[in-house]
Formats: C-alpha cells, structure tokens, sequence
C-alpha cells in the first residue's frame, strides 16, 4: 500500500506542476504581450510629443488609461507569476497613478509660502507658488539680467490664506456646484454671487501687513509713484489656458492697493473662468491665484516682440508690434499696432508696416488711465525708432535660447527710452510643417532605403560599427552609429552619436524611447545596414526612412525637429509633464542596485522590472522543476542525448500515451533551429575507440565532489511553439539556452548561460571567454565571473532569432568539452578564429576580437534587455 | 646525489597539451604548434598530444609520426584502390603524388578532419611516480617509447618524456 501511495501522490503532485508551470506561462507570455502594448502606448505618446501629429486632452486621457489597465494586469501577472516578493509594484504603481492623475486633473496643492516674495528672489522654478507670469518676470530679471521692473509677488499661499480667513471655499464650491453650465445668465449670477462674497471680504490683517510692507520696499528701492497688479494665475500659460480671463489693473496708488488686490483675486470667477474650470473638469480650489505687483511704466510706447515669426518659425525675423502709449489697447484689439521684422542675427530692420494710430493710453496723474488722441502728424509715425527695436530682437533671442521655445514678449519704453520687458510666455506658434522645403535630394547616392523611423530628423557624420557594449568605447564624436540591435549600453553614447541605426528593433523598445528623449535621429529595421562602410560619411534621414552618401547639411536642417517649435501650447504641456510621470525611463540596468520595485518612478520603470523579473522568474522555475524525468517525454534522435520534452502548449504525452517523442513531432520553433544546429555539427565523441576505455587522471580532480557527483548527459527542455528553455548537461558543462521567437521582434529574447566543465579552471575560463566572444559576434551580451557566462540579446526579428538559435546549437557542440584542449592562449585563439570563420561570423570589431585570456577573467560588462 | 624518480622528473598533466578523442588531426596539429613546454628554463616544442575521453581518463597518445600516417591521402594508402591490390598486387607509386599538388592539398585536408581516435596510440605501458630512472629507461627502450605517463594512487599525474630522462642521465655522466 506504501509504494502505491507514494505513487500515487507522486503522480498527483506531477501534474500538480505541469499545470502550474502551464499557469506560470500563460502568464508569463500575457506580461510580455502587455508589456508590447504598453510601450506601443508610450511610443505613440511620444512621437504626439514630437509634433508631428494633432491631438486633443481626451487622446492624452485614453492613452494614460490604456497604460494603466496594462500596467495593473503586468503587475498582476508579475505576482503570479514570482509572488509575494513583486506586491510592492502595486504601491508603487497607486503612487504614480495618482501623480498622473492629479496632472490630468490640473491638481497641484497650493505651496506653503511667504506671503509676498520680490522680483528678485524668483525664478522659474518658483511658479508653483506664485504662478508664471511672476515666476518668468524674476527668471529674466535674475537670470538673465534682463531690463525687467522691480516689483513683488503676493503668492498663491496668501490667496489661499484671505480664502481661508473668509470662509468662502464652501460657499463658493457650493456657488458654483449650483450653476447650470449651459446658460451664460445662470454663470454670469454665480460669477456676480461670488465675486460680491469676495470683495465683502477683508484682507487678513498678516497677508495685508506683508503687501504693505513690500510695497514699501519697493517704493524704497524703485521710488515708482504707481504699481500694476496683474494676475499670474497657477496654471496659467501652462497647463491651462486661462489667457486674458483673468484681471489686470493699471496705475495703482498705494491707498487702492488692497482693494484691488481683491479685485484681481475676484477676476479668478468671471462666468468665462468659471465654465473654463467646470467644462474641463478641473477643481478651482486647486487653481491658487497669485498676483503680480510691478513698478508701472509710464509708457511712451507698448508692444509685443515673438522671437519667431509664428507662421514662418524657421525663418531670420523678429516680429515686434508696436503702438503708443499703454500696451492694452494692443492686447485688447482697440489699435492696429505698427509691425516690424527685424533680422535676429543683425537687428536690422528688414521691413515695417506702419499703421494709423488715432488714439493712445496714457496714466492718468490721480490713478488709473485714460485715453487721449495722438497728434495728428504723429499718428503715422513708426512708435518706436530702430535702436529699440535692435535692442528688442537681441533680447527675444536670448529669451528664446534660455527657454529653448519661443517666446510671446511684452515690452514697454518709458519716455526717457528705456526699454522695460513685462511677461514673457511660451509662443504658439501655428504649425506649419510646408515651410520647411526639403533640399532636392534626387541627385544623391542612396546607400539603403527602408527602415522604420524610430525618432524623426536627420544626421550626418562618419559610419561607427558597433556589436555590443565593448565595442561603445571608441564611438567618436558625432558618429552615425550602426548596430544590429538596439542594445540597452548604447545609452552611453547617446550623447554622442548624429544619428544610430539599427538592423532590427522597433519603435516599441526600450531603447527608441531613449533615442527620441535623446532627439537622435534614429533607424530601426535596416536590415542591410552592416553592409555600409565603416568610415564612410553618410546621410541618415529618419524621418524619410533613407541613407544617403556623402553630408548633407541642408536636409538635416530641414528635419530639424520641429517639436521644439511647437510643443509650447497648452496641451503639448500637458502632455510633456504626463510623459514625465508615464514614460520617462530611470531602471536601465538590470545589472544597478538601484534596479528595484521601489525605485520605479514611472509606468515604463513598472513595466521594465517587470518585464525584466519575468523573464528571469520564468527561466529559474524552468530550471527548478522537479520531477522533470517523469513528467517530460524523452527525444529520440540520433544524437545521444537524453533530452526529456514538456510541452507547455499542449500535454503531448497526454496527447500520444508515448513516452517518447520524435524529432519531427517537435512543433517549438526555436528548439527546432537550435536541434537544427546540433545535428548539424552532429556528436562525434560517440565513436569510442576500439580499446576502450582509459586511465584515470588527475584532471577530473580539479573538480569539486558535488561537480563529479553531477557528470551527466540527461538534459530537460520546456517548450512551447515560440518559446524554449533547454537545459543541457553535457558531461561536466552545464548550458541553458532560453529563447522566445515571435513575429513580433520587441518580444523576442535569447539567453544563454555556461557553466562549468571538467578541466582546470584557467582553461574553464579560456573556454567561457572564447564562447563568449564568438556570442559577441552574433550580438550578445555578457555578464558573469570566472567559468559562468550569462549572455543575451533581444529585439531580434523571427528569423534572426532562428539562424542565431542554429549558430548556438553548432556552437554548443563545437565547444563542447573544448576547455580540455586549451591548454594555453595561443590554442584559445586559434579556436576562437577557426570557429569564427565556420561559423561565418564576422569579427565584432577589430579593436576588440583578442580574445580574453585566463589571466584577464572578465567582469560583468553590460545589462540584459 | 639522490637518483630522481618519475615522480620528479614527469612533466604534470595539466601541463602538457591534450585534446578530446572526438577532435580531429587538424585541431591536433594546432594543439602542437600552439603549445610550448617548459621545464627547468629549458624550452621544447611537444612532440605528442594526450588523447582523452569524455570523462578525463587518458586513452593514448598522438605522436607527430602517427599525425603524418593519419595525413596520407587515401590514394596514397593504398586503402581506397584494394581492388586493384587484388588484382595487381603492387605497392601504390609514391610518384602519383607529382601528379597534381591541387588534389594532395585537398587530399590531405580531407584527412585532416579525421578523429585523432583512429590514429592514436593507445596506453601500453605506464610507470609508477615511484619507478627510478633505470626503470624508467627499462621501459622506454623496452617498448620503443619516448613519453610515458606517470601514475599515482591509481591516477594519472603527468608523463615522463625522453629528453628529461636524458637530462637527467647528462648531469650525471658529466658532472
């Protein structure tokens, strides 16, 4: 009964882990399968980012959900598939989802701050606390040195103080939550409803006491006998467009300065702000107002200079408008301003329209403004004279260079001329992808066509080869890098290279992602890009997906991404900080400590471990099955070692009642080209010789007990149709060969392991470090120490995959006991050459091909994936 | 002076070049010249390679006479053409190698690839680490042998060639 029982929960617990296995796959191909859509989500975000493409808020939303139903279930599967150990992905993902939530919402937390901060004292860094315009006016000042006028910040902390103090949040969220958005009379009673609640409102004695005492400061410092008070909105110019919604007051006395403080703060709920909030869903007691208190200029004349001309970005102009008297009746439409092109390499005045100007806007002596007409022989007259407008172009240019966009600039001239500059935003600029006019490219040689465009524009420079990390070293400067995949080390040189190709790859890997942050010009899929010479100066178009001869400056001018001309509006900023939270990559070594859940900062970090943890979790469950004898069908073939088979697609044995299995009945792909491999160079060490068997000798000494104890050739594969994991004992070697094919390259993967063997170490390690540079040549690349190789590579198509598999099984069998024979380095290197040239692999560089010898054990030179 | 035994005088095992019995000539042939043994300072090329088998046990030796016979191209043999032995019963020309170099380099690297396991001289005679160098030279001449492998406790430890029994022998006949 005893044997019968043990038999019997022997037999149950078999199939106990086949079906658990079977679950660990189906799992583990769904994370994979998941983790492809997620980053197609990312890339296709991206290359929106790029500006090559039209997009909306609800697109931005879709995306982001998108992400996270696939992140939730890779995560999920993670868990499954390795435990207990992966629950704090799901932490770390509640983290992230609710940044990125709070971005979509427009939430950001209004800052504890000082109540008031001066001009000098900000940067653009502080606009969280007192909101763009402010933040940019001290940005120039400070940083740039700019003519900006003195003035003080009241920040969005003090508007949420006088809030507070008042009471009013309920009130109004109860105001505005009683609206009913599709009729203006309705919004326009709230807006009136709120607004009186504000101004019956006092201004805390503590927030009051620090706008006095600034002003004072001010006055001290900057004697102006009147300020402006501008709002300078959180949000505004940035996430939302909240442009000329809110208040502006001219010519402000220091006795009016609290209540029209209130009136700013009030001009946060016109009935236009207020359907604004509620039609894009956003919270308004999020959107904190902070206002801007500047030193008014008595302008003799206002305007507004864009560093681009908007509709022609690429061209030399300058456009400056300009009218006299106060900016408003620019920015209001009341006048048509004079317009001015000026060069922005010469400040030369290239063309002026000028314009009638029948009135002006001027200060009035008690406060406020007023209108005046201009003299009649002064109403065609240009406003501003030329030294003003080369002073404008020079300063537009260098604003546009400090913020790497261009700029929308409000500027002043006071009557003695000095010139003061007001705001500075982002500039809208209209797309206007014909303007840029490729170069005639018909007369140039073509080396290749074809490709995928992994990251648009172009590059020129010399044609680098490089095969995997070890090669990365000697990239020069501004080289048109050529690789075979798209290899994680290539990270290094990314600040380096004109432009990368690649043989295979998409726009899904890791690796474009980092080529488009990067802005690098990039390739994918050229299948015959090795081919170029090394040397040779070519052309890379990405975008256009061609490889021209010789340099062409005029089409790398003319791919000039434009995305740093147009991602300047709203939703493009939007977009951007959502990236920053969803696609931006901080785990790029598997091999880093940092390389944990709890450094995952992104969705893409989430998905990388994950993808990276899986793949490793599944290759070490494969590895650890018990009862692998029992449960797999064994190989008949005529090489003579035992292989037992688990199909994790489908239970042959189940399917045959065999115990066996024949060459042609295995249906997996990868075992097939590796098996292809094998037998190709076929098992000679069979042939015994006639005498029989030999002396014992020391050489099996070198081995350890357990190692003696384990010689063996019985070997174990789990496979399915795309996926195999063998593990081959081959005497005293160890090998595991891990692969996925799949059409669809951004899945695949092959990983190989050696370990072991029967002679002394030094020769172990010439033998590792010889296989180990015959990987290289096909891609891979390596980690690991003394006589264990860990190697890998990834993102190859179908195919290459294959013939890479077949090219391992000849390898396995050519290197097979071979570290007996290696007796010195010499020998190492004339098996290293003649393998090489067998198996008809190129050198992977000629820099690199000496082998390693034992006395230079390797270290780990690279990540995986 | 001590008289030195095998034990002494071998050359240890992991130093000389060995190859897998499944390699061919070809990898024996670039075992030797790839290999130079050292012994006291003094530098030699080997002249033989060790022959094991799958799990390290030593199986025989190629010499560099046994490569050149394995190197004859079969025409040479004679082993291709037995039917005309039969028929004529005469030694094959050595001159038919004039005839065309094209097809003795071919024949020859033909041969090149085949398992050193079929030209091997197997193990005969082995001596003790303990054996003087009379014994050593007893057996040497004995069995027209010029290296011979050393065993210890049942192992294998290293092989005794010739020139170092000679070495040995010219200390003392000119000291």
């Amino acid at each position: 009964m005893r044997w019968f029982r043990h038999a019997f929960l022997a037999g149950r617990s078999d199939a106990e882990g086949l079906s658990a296995l079977q679950e660990r796959f189906a799992n583990f191909l769904a994370l994979l399968e998941r983790n492809n859509q997620v980053l197609a989500v990312i890339a296709d975000m991206e290359e929106k980012s790029q500006g090559e493409h039209l997009f909306d808020a609800n697109y931005i939303r879709a995306s982001v959900a998108d992400m996270r139903a696939g992140v939730i279930e890779i995560i999920d599967r993670m868990i499954a598939l390795g435990g207990d150990p992966y629950r704090p992905l799901r932490d770390r993902f509640a983290a992230i989802d609710q940044d990125v939530e709070a971005l979509l919402e427009g939430k950001r937390p209004i800052p504890a701050d000082d109540y008031t901060i001066p001009f000098d004292q900000l940067g653009r860094d502080r606009a969280g606390s007192v909101g763009g315009k402010n933040a940019q006016l001290g940005e120039m000042k400070v940083r740039l040195g700019l003519p900006v006028p003195d003035g003080f910040a009241i920040t969005a902390w003090a508007y949420k103080r006088f809030i507070d103090a008042n009471d009013l949040q309920a009130r109004i969220t109860a105001c505005i939550h009683s609206v009913d958005v599709k009729r203006f009379d309705d919004l326009q009673r709230v807006s009136d409803e709120i607004r009186a609640m504000i101004a019956e409102s006092l201004v805390p004695a503590d927030v009051a006491l620090a706008v006095q005492g600034s002003y004072s400061d001010l006055v001290e410092r900057a004697g102006p006998r009147s300020v402006s008070l501008r709002s300078s909105a959180l949000g505004e110019d940035t996430l939302f467009s909240f442009a000329g919604q809110y208040g502006s007051f001219l010519n402000v006395r220091a006795g009016d300065l609290l209540d029209v403080y209130r009136a700013v703060l009030a001009s946060k709920f016109t009935p236009q702000a207020i359907y604004y909030f509620l039609s894009h869903d956003l919270s308004e007691s999020e959107l904190g107002m902070s206002v801007s208190c500047v030193s008014m200029v008595d302008a003799a004349a206002s305007g507004v200079v864009y560093s681009r001309d908007p509709v022609r970005p690429d061209g030399d102009d300058v456009i400056v408008s300009a009218i006299p008297g106060l900016g408003k009746y620019l920015v209001d439409g009341t006048l048509t301003p004079d317009l001015f092109r000026v060069s922005r390499t010469t400040g030369a005045v290239r063309q002026a329209s000028l314009a009638v100007k029948p009135v002006r806007l001027v200060l009035r002596p008690d406060g406020g403004t007023r209108e005046e007409p201009v003299p009649p022989d002064e109403q065609r007259r240009a406003s501003v004279g030329e030294g003003v407008l080369e002073q404008l172009a020079r300063h537009a240019v260098a604003i546009e260079a400090h913020y790497r966009r261009p700029q929308d600039i409000e500027w002043a001239v006071d009557h003695d001329g000095r010139l003061f500059l007001l705001q500075t935003r982002p500039l809208r600029v209209v797309r206007a992808r014909t303007a840029a006019v490729l170069p005639d490219v018909a007369a140039c040689e073509v080396v290749t066509r074809g490709g995928i465009t992994v990251s648009p524009g172009a590059g020129t420079g010399v044609v680098h080869h490089a095969r995997s990390t070890e090669d990365l070293a000697g990239v020069p400067f501004g080289a048109v890098l050529v690789t075979p995949t798209p290899f994680p080390g290539l990270i290094a040189v990314m600040d380096r290279v004109s432009a990368l190709l690649t043989e295979v790859g998409g726009v899904a890997s890791h690796m474009a992602t980092l080529a488009r942050e990067c802005r690098i010009p990039t390739l994918a899929g050229v299948g015959d890009a090795s081919a170029i010479s090394a040397g040779e100066v070519v052309t890379v178009d990405a975008t256009g997906a061609v490889v021209y001869k010789g340099a062409i400056p005029a089409l790398v001018e003319a791919r000039r991404p434009e995305s740093e001309l147009f991602e300047d509006t709203v939703i493009f900023n939007l977009l951007d900080r959502v990236l920053e939270r969803v696609a931006s990559l901080n785990l790029l070594h598997p091999s880093d400590p940092d390389f944990t859940a709890e450094r995952c900062q992104t969705f893409h970090d989430l998905t990388r471990f994950a993808h990276q943890r899986a793949m490793e979790e599944m290759f070490s469950k494969a590895k650890t099955l018990e009862h692998k004898e029992r449960l797999g069908v064994k190989l008949e073939s005529e090489i003579p070692l035992d292989v037992y088979i688990l199909c994790i697609d489908r239970d042959a044995s189940a399917a045959t009642g065999r115990r066996t299995v024949s060459e042609d009945e295995i249906i997996s792909e990868p075992m097939k080209a590796f098996w292809a491999g094998v037998k190709q160079e076929g098992w000679v060490s069979q042939a015994l010789p006639a005498n029989g068997g030999g002396l014992m000798s020391v050489l099996a000494t070198h081995l350890s007990s357990t190692q003696q104890d384990t010689f063996s050739e019985s070997s174990f594969a789990i496979l399915s149709r795309e996926y195999m994991v063998l593990s081959l004992r081959m005497g005293y070697h160890f090998t595991t060969i891990e692969a996925l094919c799949t059409p669809e390259s951004s899945k695949n993967y092959i990983r190989v392991q050696h370990k072991g063997g029967g002679a002394s170490l030094d020769r172990r390690v010439r033998r590792v470090a010889l296989i180990m540079n015959l990987l290289s040549r096909l891609g891979f690349e390596h980690r690991g120490k003394g006589d264990f190789l860990d190697s890998a590579v990834s993102y190859l198509d179908a195919r290459t995959s294959l013939e890479t598999l077949t090219l391992l099984g000849r390898i396995t069998m050519l290197t097979k006991q071979l570290d007996m024979a290696l007796s010195n380095d010499r020998i190492a290197q004339w098996y290293q050459q003649d393998f090489a040239k067998k198996l008809g692999l190129a050198s992977p560089s000629g820099a690199t091909a000496s082998a390693r010898t034992a006395s230079q054990p390797y270290e780990p030179s690279g990540p995986f994936f | 002076m001590e008289a030195k035994r095998a034990g002494d005088i071998m050359i240890p095992l992991d130093r000389y070049p060995h190859i897998p019995h499944w390699f061919t000539l070809r990898q024996a042939i670039a075992e030797l010249r790839a290999s130079e043994i050292e012994v006291q300072g003094r530098k030699s090329l080997p002249r033989a390679v060790l022959v094991f088998n799958k799990t390290y046990e030593l199986l025989g030796i190629v010499r560099r006479r046994d490569i050149l016979r394995g190197l004859q191209p079969s025409f040479l043999t004679g082993e291709g053409m037995e039917y005309r032995r039969q028929l004529f019963a005469v030694d094959v020309d050595p001159n038919l190698a004039d005839l065309s170099s094209e097809r003795i380099v071919r024949g020859i690297r033909e041969q090149a690839e085949r398992p050193v396991s079929d030209v091997m001289l197997p193990i005969t005679v082995t001596l003790d680490a303990n054996d003087n160098i009379m014994t050593i030279i007893y057996d040497m001449v004995k069995h027209d042998l010029s290296l011979v492998p050393v065993v210890r406790d049942g192992r294998v430890v290293g092989v005794v060639r010739s020139v170092d029994v000679l070495h040995e022998l010219s200390d003392i006949v000119l000291s």
